[in-house]
């Protein structure tokens, strides 16, 4: 019988574990266990057999660590007959076997140097042969990486039409070594559309049972959970499991109670643990599987719920009249987007939207960058904002989570293309109410829209809780009932349709005088009759105050806990015009010495003072520069530190950007501009930020391309901008070869470009050596390297 | 037959004076600097997690170290293990969490970034320096002693020994603990070592060996 069925039948029973036991048979520590397949067959097919004696109905294969980086061109031959030997001992309709899939042992970027898609074509090899092999159900297990676990599922699903079963190991926090707990892998897992989920390794039963309720209250799909024999320790040097088969079967059988379906072993788990448990427990009438209703998205770390307490989805990523944002994406100035994105969460979002439409740059390539870099900084969940399905495609792809998708609407086109993406990749979708035929007048006409929309998901099989829709808002200074005609969709949707909505609250008060008195008006009618998320900027302090007010009044505070914690960081009204003042103690008395002395905030209020009466050139050459200069100087002769020589860099940044704010990016005449970047292989960048700081205060356009960076992209970007100097900085031994390459290539393709190279192995001896132009010792000394190279121009 | 064993290594408060060495920093700085560094070491989420096996040592060679399914050719690791007939390999990390914390931090403030970096260094030394008690804990109750612990890099001994060692002790595992392409350690903040266990104490009062041995004697951090 087909396993999917099988498992809404009753409860299925995974084996136990293989690697004690092969030690046991004589398997030696740094031996790869799957060689046994080939060198012990007898071996593993003796494990199989006795955990189907015990009653077993689920046989891992012995292929856990198969993959190409560790077994290159003998992969086919170790999984081929890791497969055979499981499906030998096969006797009945009811036992399967499973493809086992365990992590790759290399850590994807951006926390590691293994690429997203690298990582799936290597699982996708392993898919290929389970498939050849004729398993009956891929297992994706023991993964400690919620992105790995994508690779791995995506792999599967585009490889195969077999049922995937995926579980994860967290630790005594109840999280994944790389920080997701059950709820975000529930979301990824789900949106993914895999057959079933759970736990595996690490923790023994007890620990396992705490972590139940949580699949019990949102997982829809059958929950497995393979424990170890409980907690290891050591005894006369050996690894013993502190659980016997006889406690392991009695906290299993609570597992199954709680809400389990498939159960098994892993670590320090024998044939006889299995037989123990499954005696104990296949008595049990399984609580039925059951549709949740919960709407979630997920980032790497969490799932946040939206239904539940408002949702504050910060709007600040997007160009659209955002002047600043629009130079710093035409620029890649990530370093602005990101301190965008930062700051939106700080000031409490907990979504951000994402959207980098702008005309003249390749809008998906610049998704992707975006969210991979957003993702590598913060751990809010992104709504991937686009108007084309490509750009969309790429993002939800490399997104590590699972994702609002921004938008599709009622115009078959783009049902055609969203909704397929959505149940490919996962996502909660944002549904606009409008089709070919524009946005209805009439609550009823867009209701009707999200209605269409709403079957036509279905369809996909794409659940209505992942369905949020937007009845959009449009300004009542052109039409005066819009706000009423937006509320009252958002009631009927809430009430009758029973779905979640969203709003792009802003809209509302456009051409209006004072607008955030206006929109967050808006914003607390449209709480109150039910709206679900809000796509608003939560740097406005009236938007917050709204937001805290309606929590703590709709029941969603308890306590009012936090509405009192918030209440203390409100002051007192401002009186127009007149910024309040800061509590003094650090006594600054002017910008320069503001900067001297590394303060931010104050550089930042001197700046804008200054900015009334004097030109920015003159705030630049007479205080910026000269303060700088001063700080450079103590660092060149040792009597200023590093962290000093930072603060200062920082504060002379702050009051650069007020000046850019005020004046756009003409501003500042550029002195050249420096390409910048970690080489390839190389993932340590601090010293490279720190470059980079000092390089713009310094009046140089610095091009940053991150780090572990392929040769060929420094010499694109330096042709792109005719740099005249590209600086490279490489941490270890094991990555000069790259940057010596590099700087070959640059040398040979772009002579006009002078190279300059740091980083912690380097001496000016090996920096000319390897063919570079010149070694910055450090920071400042990498400052007057370009100097010389520019004025030499 | 030993298998590779799991220690959750504890860390005290961070010392502030070793936080501010690895930023550069090398007498009495401003106020505001050492701020930076309380604030890094309160602030640096740690989940600090060793794993070590134990495993023989023959040396038929001189210079030459035969640890079963690992040899290594290492002068200097030859004399750090003379006289050993067993050995610990260990592999000690602080977690993902900081190295996030750290990346964040990296791209709103280089300052902040500096100090977070500088805390996971003493935090890593830290966990690896109570791993390393613990193990002396351990052979202690068989009348045994250790010697200074030492990692691929230092001296002679092959950085690339990195990886066969994070395969045998199968900290990816284990502990999260991995290798790039290029030989580096993930997350950037761990650290592997082989500790010798000899029967006679060290005649060495240091415990670690590591500046002495090494041959970057102009490291600004060389103690």
């Amino acid at each position: 019988m087909d396993i999917k069925r099988k498992i809404e039948e009753g409860l299925l029973f995974f084996d136990g574990g293989t690697g004690t036991m092969l030690q046991e048979a004589g398997l030696q520590s740094g031996e790869l266990p799957e060689t046994w397949n080939l060198t012990h067959p007898e071996v593993i097919r003796r494990l199989h057999r006795a955990y189907l004696e015990s009653g077993c109905n689920i046989l891992k294969t012995n292929t856990f660590g198969a993959n190409r980086l560790k077994f290159g061109d003998r992969l086919e031959e170790v999984v081929l007959a890791g497969i055979r030997l499981a499906k030998q001992e096969i006797k009945t309709e009811d036992q399967y076997v499973a493809l086992d899939m365990g992590p790759l042992g290399k850590m994807l970027k951006p926390l590691g140097d293994l690429d997203f898609e690298e990582a799936v074509s290597l699982f996708a090899e392993v898919v290929r042969l389970g498939v050849r092999g004729g398993v009956d159900v891929i297992l994706i297990e023991t993964m400690n990486d919620a992105y790995e676990t994508k690779a791995a599922v995506l792999a599967a699903k585009e490889n195969s039409d077999l049922p995937v079963f995926v579980t994860n190991v967290y630790d005594e926090r109840g999280k994944l070594m790389t920080g997701a707990d059950p709820l975000a892998m529930i979301a990824l897992l789900e949106g993914l559309r895999v057959d079933a989920l759970g736990m595996n390794c690490s923790l023994g039963p007890a620990q396992m049972k705490e972590l139940m309720p949580v699949f019990q209250k949102y997982a829809t799909l059958p929950v497995i959970v393979n424990p170890n024999a409980g907690l290891p320790h050591s005894e006369n040097g050996r690894t013993v499991y502190d659980v016997g088969p006889e406690e392991f079967a009695r906290e299993m059988e609570e597992i199954v109670r709680l809400g389990a379906r498939v159960i098994g072993g892993c670590c320090g788990t024998t044939p006889e643990y299995m037989k123990k448990m499954i005696e104990g427990t296949r008595h049990i009438a399984p609580i039925p599987l059951s549709r949740k209703k919960e709407t979630l998205v997920s980032s790497y770390t969490h799932g946040v719920e939206i239904g539940g307490a408002p949702v504050i989805i910060g709007e600040r990523l997007n160009p659209t009249g955002k002047k600043r944002l629009k130079e710093a994406l035409k620029q890649e100035d990530m370093t602005y987007i990101l301190k965008e994105g930062l700051a939106q969460t700080e000031q409490g979002a907990h979504v951000l939207d994402v959207n980098v439409g702008l005309p003249g740059i390749d809008e998906a390539e610049t998704m992707r960058r975006v969210v991979q870099e957003l993702q590598a900084v913060t751990d809010v969940p992104l709504q991937l904002d686009s108007s084309s399905p490509k750009v969309l495609e790429r993002a939800m792809r490399l997104y590590n989570g699972k994702p609002m998708v921004n938008s599709v609407n009622g115009k078959e086109e783009s049902l055609e293309q969203v909704l397929p993406l959505a149940a490919k990749y996962g996502g909660v979708v944002v549904a606009l109410t409008l089709d070919e035929a524009g946005i209805p007048q009439d609550a009823e006409g867009r209701i009707r829209i999200a209605q269409k929309i709403i079957e036509r998901a279905a369809s996909y099989g794409i659940d209505k809780k992942d369905i949020v829709v937007d009845p959009l808002a449009m300004t009542i200074s052109s039409d005066t009932a819009s706000a009423l005609t937006a509320l009252t969709c958002i009631r009927r949707l809430t009430e009758e349709v029973k779905v979640r909505t969203s709003l792009g609250v802003s809209n509302i008060s456009f051409g209006l005088p004072k607008r955030e008195m206006l929109t967050s008006a808006f914003f607390t009618m449209a709480l109150a009759n039910g709206l679900s998320a809000a796509i608003m900027n939560p740097a406005s302090a009236e938007m917050m105050k709204a937001y805290h007010c309606a929590k703590a009044l709709q029941n969603q505070d308890p306590n009012c806990q936090e509405y009192i914690e918030y209440a203390q960081t409100v002051t007192t009204e401002v009186k127009s015009g007149v910024p309040a003042k800061k509590a003094e103690g650090q006594e600054t008395t002017g910008l320069a010495s503001a900067i001297i002395r590394g303060f931010k905030e104050e550089a930042a209020r001197y700046t804008k003072e200054l900015l009334k009466t004097v030109d920015p050139m003159e705030v630049v050459n007479g205080e910026i520069i000269p303060a700088l200069d001063v700080v450079g100087k103590g660092f060149e002769k040792k009597t200023v530190y590093l962290p000093q020589l930072l603060m200062s860099a920082e504060a002379a940044t702050a009051s650069f950007e007020v000046i850019k704010q005020k004046m756009g990016n003409s501003s500042q005449e550029k002195k050249g501009t420096v390409v910048i970047a970690t080489v390839k292989g190389d993932i340590h960048d601090i010293g490279k930020n720190i470059v980079k700081v000092l390089l713009e205060n310094y009046g140089y356009q610095v091009i940053d391309l991150g780090r572990d960076v392929d040769p060929q992209a420094v010499l694109e970007a330096v042709r792109k901008h005719r740099a005249k100097l590209a600086g490279l900085s490489a941490l270890m031994t094991t990555t000069v070869p790259a940057m010596e390459e590099t700087i070959r290539l640059l040398h040979q393709e772009a002579p006009y470009c002078q190279v300059v190279v740091g980083g912690a192995v380097l001496t000016a001896d090996y920096a000319r050596k390897i063919g570079a132009d010149f070694y910055g010792k450090d920071a400042m000394e990498t400052v007057r390297v370009a100097e010389k190279v520019f004025q030499k121009a | 037959m030993n298998a590779v064993q799991i220690y959750r290594p504890k860390i005290g408060p961070l010392d502030e004076r070793q936080i501010l060495r690895y930023m550069g920093c090398r007498e009495g700085t401003e106020e505001a600097v050492q701020e930076l560094a309380r604030r890094a070491a309160a602030e640096l989420p740690l989940f600090p997690k060793a794993c070590f096996l134990r495993m023989e040592l023959r040396t038929a060679e001189p210079d030459e170290l035969d640890f079963g399914c690992m040899t290594v050719r290492s002068r200097d690791l030859f004399k750090n293990l003379s006289g050993c007939r067993e050995v610990y390999f260990l592999a000690v990390t602080i977690g993902t969490d900081s190295e996030r914390y750290i990346n964040r931090w990296s791209q709103i403030s280089s300052a902040r970034a500096l100090a977070l970096d500088a805390a996971g260094s003493v935090a890593a030394e830290s966990a690896c320096a109570d791993a390393n008690a613990y193990l002396k804990e351990l052979v202690r109750a068989e009348g045994r002693f250790l010697r200074p612990r030492f990692s691929p890099g230092y001296g002679d001994f092959p950085l690339s020994c990195q990886g066969e060692m994070v395969r045998i002790l199968d900290a990816a595992r284990k502990i999260g603990v991995s290798l790039t392409e290029r030989q580096m350690l993930l997350p950037v903040k761990s650290v592997t070592a082989v500790i010798g266990i000899s029967d006679s104490p060290t005649r060495c009062r240091r415990t670690e060996a590591k500046c002495e041995t090494c041959e970057k004697t102009d490291c600004p951090y060389r103690a």
